[in-house]
């Protein structure tokens, strides 16, 4: 019951464009000058950076959490604190990446205060678009699950490298690790998701297994 | 080319960003090593995960919460008088709840015995009674906010109480009411914010909270409570969520038959 299947209630909205979608550059000012006047108490500029955001922040928390409704609330939590602690924000440091860790904290806090949410239940997470083909449509909802079956810290990483754009220089500051660790980290993460979804398409007996003609699933 | 070192290189092979040496390097590997091409494979994959679009809905809020900052902001700069800095700075400190919860109180019923002194006597002072009602709003919204943010549940009992005082529908306390809804610790805050909410009722973005607060609810109290409101608001739209928790074999059994006799209703 905890969680909203994010199939169901995105097709409710309609849209889905395929393609991450671009920050509508109403101001074409560079974030960190953005949030240096947000710091200075012009709260409108947040407007701008909410708007370049909003789309990858909400993404992100999706593909943690499988769950519109939380992703949602998560995203509003986010600009909140960027608004609360926007004192902490150092002039001169990137703000992607402070934004970043914003977000994992507020990740971390809503775990904290719901480890109910945390052992997820793939089963309920269908990410299919009706637009796509059977197969296809099938093929996203396994890799779906399989990205939800991964341990909390290999989806983080993999998700930040796959879809954040965030570079590995940036994980290793918000992981506080080496980039040389980053990257076997995503390695392990990409092998072990690849060990999940092979399983799982193996499993189906109509499953699609497109992994390669060497991919084999014995 | 090793496989440690084309799992190194593989998102920048995948994306195209290596030199053109190493990116033959890369490819004349995958061509040898199953593996590694099954790996690659797999990142390309990922990106047929599709970007969703958040709702309409979260733009509004965080206007709601950008305007509320703003408002703040420009009371403190120019209408506010000393009074409300100090009593916002004891509020807020939290070292001393239970005082400023007391000390709350009594400016509230001191607005109220002014205003209503003001209305008796001065009918003809208009403009100074728009002001000070105001005010008063402001305060009682301040109250309310701050004392549903404090640690104590008790204290957020309060808060959600106080709520109940603003006369005017405020949006950034239906918000907090809702955020206290679905996410407070205790279920009594949450039975009296739902409560509180009732006057809310018809506001669009409060009945879409509300359906989406019995998703994650997780007490039955709160979950039949709910069922009850989406009665007596007559929202079809919560029969959805109904037959859910309805056919949930994990759902508490009262809960379930609760759900079971809503859906009845609003059918």
């Amino acid at each position: 019951m905890a969680a909203t299947p994010i199939g169901i209630s995105g097709s409710r909205t309609g849209a889905w464009p395929m393609q991450e979608a671009l920050p509508p550059m109403t101001n074409s000012l560079p974030d960190e000058d953005l949030m240096l006047q947000v710091r200075e108490g012009v709260g409108e500029m947040l407007g701008t950076l909410f708007d370049r955001y909003q789309v990858p922040l909400f993404n992100f928390y999706c593909r943690l959490t499988g769950d519109r409704i939380v992703s949602e609330d998560l995203v509003q939590d986010v600009f909140f604190r960027i608004l609360k602690y926007r004192q902490t924000y150092r002039p001169g440091t990137p703000f992607r990446a402070w934004m970043y860790q914003i977000a994992r904290n507020v990740r971390q806090d809503y775990h904290r205060k719901h480890p109910e949410s945390l052992p997820y239940e793939p089963e309920m997470s269908p990410a299919v678009t009706s637009r796509d083909s059977v197969e296809t449509a099938q093929q996203t909802a396994l890799l779906q699950k399989a990205l939800l079956m991964l341990p909390d810290d290999k989806r983080e990483v993999l998700v930040m490298s796959r879809f954040q754009e965030l570079k590995h220089e940036e994980i290793a500051c918000l992981l506080e690790c080496e980039v040389g660790t980053v990257k076997v980290r995503i390695h392990r993460a990409l092998r072990e998701l690849r060990s999940v979804f092979e399983k799982l398409t193996s499993v189906r007996p109509h499953g699609p297994q497109t992994l390669g003609e060497k991919g084999s699933l014995s | 080319m090793t496989c440690d070192q084309f799992a190194e290189l593989l998102p920048a092979y995948c994306e195209r960003r290596l030199s053109t040496r190493e990116q033959a390097f890369a490819r004349e590997h995958t061509e040898m090593c199953a593996q590694c091409r099954a790996d690659a494979d797999m990142w390309q994959k990922l990106a047929s995960l599709p970007s969703q679009q958040p709702s309409a809905a979260l733009r509004a809020r965080f206007e709601s919460m950008l305007n509320a900052y703003e408002e703040g902001r420009w009371e403190r700069s120019s209408l506010a008088k000393e009074r409300g800095r100090w009593f916002t700075a004891w509020i807020r400190s939290s070292f001393a709840p239970p005082l400023a919860s007391a000390l709350a109180a009594c400016l509230l019923l001191a607005g109220f015995i002014a205003g209503e002194h003001f209305s008796a006597a001065k009918p003809n002072s208009q403009g100074e009674m728009v002001t000070m009602q105001a005010e008063l709003t402001n305060l009682r919204q301040l109250v309310a906010l701050s004392l549903l943010e404090q640690q104590s549940a008790s204290q957020r009992l309060q808060g959600v109480n106080y709520s109940t005082l603003v006369q005017r529908p405020d949006p950034e306390i239906a918000a907090a009411l809702l955020h206290a809804l679905r996410f407070d610790n205790s279920v009594d805050v949450r039975l009296a914010a739902l409560d509180a909410l009732r006057r809310y009722k018809d506001d669009p973005q409060v009945r879409s909270g509300l359906l989406a607060a019995l998703q994650d609810q997780q007490s039955p109290l709160v979950q039949i409570a709910l069922i009850d409101l989406f009665v007596e608001m007559r929202e079809s739209g919560a029969k959805d969520n109904l037959r859910r928790i309805e056919q949930d074999s994990k759902a508490n059994p009262t809960v379930r038959q609760r759900a079971q006799w809503g859906i009845q209703q609003l059918s």
